[in-house]
């Protein structure tokens, strides 16, 4: 197992580089726009997979929730801080990417307004796990939390753009592209590949601490219970 | 004409940087539990050895 | 029908102690007339945009108290170690979700019933119409549901004052939109055709949070 997690990290190296050199030297620049256009290729991908996350925190609390098995605790919790440090990264290079182009840092639109409320939701979901009991209590309120985050998604985003439409502000926010030419896309699709397999590494490795230190937990009982004999 | 380069720079090296030193911060986690997953097996190792039967 | 039994059992028995003490109906109307009159030194309000402004702080106020109160739903029972004897009694949880969301709501339901009146008067805003009930009975129940699983939740956790909010404000979002336009609305003379979309959302909000509230609420009070 060890030699495949290598083999993966040493892929997603060779990935980095050759999307960074499509990003960075392949990809033409935007007529309109110009160089700062390629932040989409960073921004677009990230936000991609924060909204993954989301759906994968629903998936493991659910399947948590049913089963009572521990593991999908550990992948929901994985998938919950790597989602906020997706959403985190998203909204950042989204505010940095806004201000040169529409001269703003944040604009209240349906997307960003969505993603804004949905990363507080989920650093909640982690502020839960740290502030409660420890154990499968913790675990499971967590999990109800995770649930109700992806149901509420669509609603926010209802919400949030009913209100856009009756509050209409001066800038449009991202989203307001037109369409790519077929080096950009391109380019965009191996970002997107790349940020993915970084993501899915990274989540693994998470995951993997989560269940040492369940493993942790359970064996210091047992020292614990031998002392006591 | 204004590349706004500045920007560009910021988000390549804001990404980059959150990503590796979440990384970085999850590897150094995964370290300290398993040396101290091994120091509790050893312990645990010691224990049965020294103990042998049911003492009661 | 034998199922609404025991949700009523639970919600009579917070109404009749609420009635001895009305420990919670004063907190909530206190604390929110508190934060109108707060934002009335916060925002410069002229007359040309009280209409605009004013549904958005009535209802901070009112989810701010309404935080406060749904949490206070729940703090007295761990407080006197009610909760567990609650959960050993043979109700089942959807019951006792919907018997304490349904306390909840009656209680933010009375404070409303003063404190909508003195907003329309201190803000200068006219209010009190029929439509004004209407959003005021869903976006309660939405609150009050919501509320009620978040309460339930935090009171076991060690920063419980700071979780609830945490927790509740942001899923809650969409019926503060919802309630916050609709108001603007009736402000602004509007009727019922200019209520349906955001009347359509509180529905869907109230409907969803309400069932699953119910459903999720085993997971939540199990031990």
């Amino acid at each position: 197992m060890i030699s495949l997690r290598t083999t993966w990290l040493a892929a997603n190296a060779v990935l980095m580089a050759v999307s960074l050199w499509m990003i960075f030297l392949w990809a033409p620049t935007d007529a309109n726009l110009g160089t700062v256009q390629r932040a989409l290729y960073f921004h677009v991908p990230v936000s991609i997979i924060a909204i993954c996350a989301i759906i994968l925190v629903a998936i493991g609390s659910v399947v948590f929730l049913a089963t009572g098995r521990q593991k999908w605790d550990w992948f929901a919790y994985a998938s919950a801080e790597t989602g906020v440090l997706m959403g985190g990264l998203a909204l950042v290079t989204g505010a940095i990417w806004g201000r040169p182009i529409w001269n703003v840092w944040w604009t209240w639109d349906a997307k960003l307004t969505t993603t804004l409320i949905l990363w507080f939701i989920f650093v909640g979901y982690l502020m839960l796990r740290a502030y409660a009991p420890p154990g499968a209590q913790g675990a499971r309120l967590a999990a109800v939390v995770g649930i109700i985050g992806a149901i509420d998604a669509p609603i926010i985003y209802y919400a949030a753009d009913l209100w856009r439409t009756t509050h209409p502000q001066r800038v449009a926010g991202p989203g307001a592209e037109g369409s790519l030419e077929s080096e950009m896309a391109l380019t965009l699709v191996v970002s997107m590949i790349t940020v993915a397999s970084t993501y899915a590494y990274v989540l693994l490795e998470r995951y993997r601490v989560r269940r040492s230190e369940a493993e942790l937990i359970e064996l210091s009982q047992k020292v614990r219970a031998t002392v006591a004999a | 004409m204004n590349t706004n380069l500045g920007y560009l720079f910021a988000i390549y090296i804001i990404t980059w940087a959150g990503f590796f030193a979440y990384v970085f911060l999850v590897s150094r986690r995964q370290r300290e539990l398993e040396r101290e997953l091994n120091q509790l097996k050893a312990m645990l190792e010691e224990r049965r050895k020294s103990t042998p039967g049911d003492g009661r | 029908m034998s199922a609404l039994g025991p949700v009523w059992a639970i919600a009579r028995k917070d109404i009749v102690l609420e009635l001895r003490n009305r420990e919670i109906v004063v907190s909530l109307l206190v604390f929110s007339m508190l934060v109108l009159i707060v934002f009335n030194f916060a925002v410069e309000l002229t007359t040309v945009n009280l209409a605009v402004v004013g549904p958005g702080i009535l209802w901070v106020a009112i989810a701010f108290a309404g935080v406060l109160g749904v949490n206070r739903t729940f703090v007295l029972e761990k407080e006197r170690d009610a909760l567990d004897g609650l959960m050993l009694a043979p109700v089942s949880r959807d019951a006792m979700f919907l018997g304490k969301a349904l306390g909840s709501f009656l209680f933010m339901l009375v404070a409303e019933a003063v404190l909508i009146p003195v907003f329309a008067a201190l803000f200068d805003v006219s209010l009190m119409r029929g439509e004004t009930v209407v959003v005021a009975l869903l976006a309660t129940s939405g609150f009050a549901g919501a509320g009620t699983v978040f309460a339930a939740m935090a009171v076991n956790t060690r920063s419980r004052e700071i979780m609830l909010p945490v927790l509740f404000l942001p899923v809650v979002s969409p019926l503060l939109i919802a309630a916050v336009e609709a108001t603007a609305v009736i402000a602004d003379g509007g009727g019922w055709g200019g209520l349906g979309a955001w009347l359509q959302l509180l529905g869907v909000f109230d409907v969803l949070f309400v069932a699953g509230g119910a459903i999720l609420f085993h997971y939540v009070l199990e031990d």
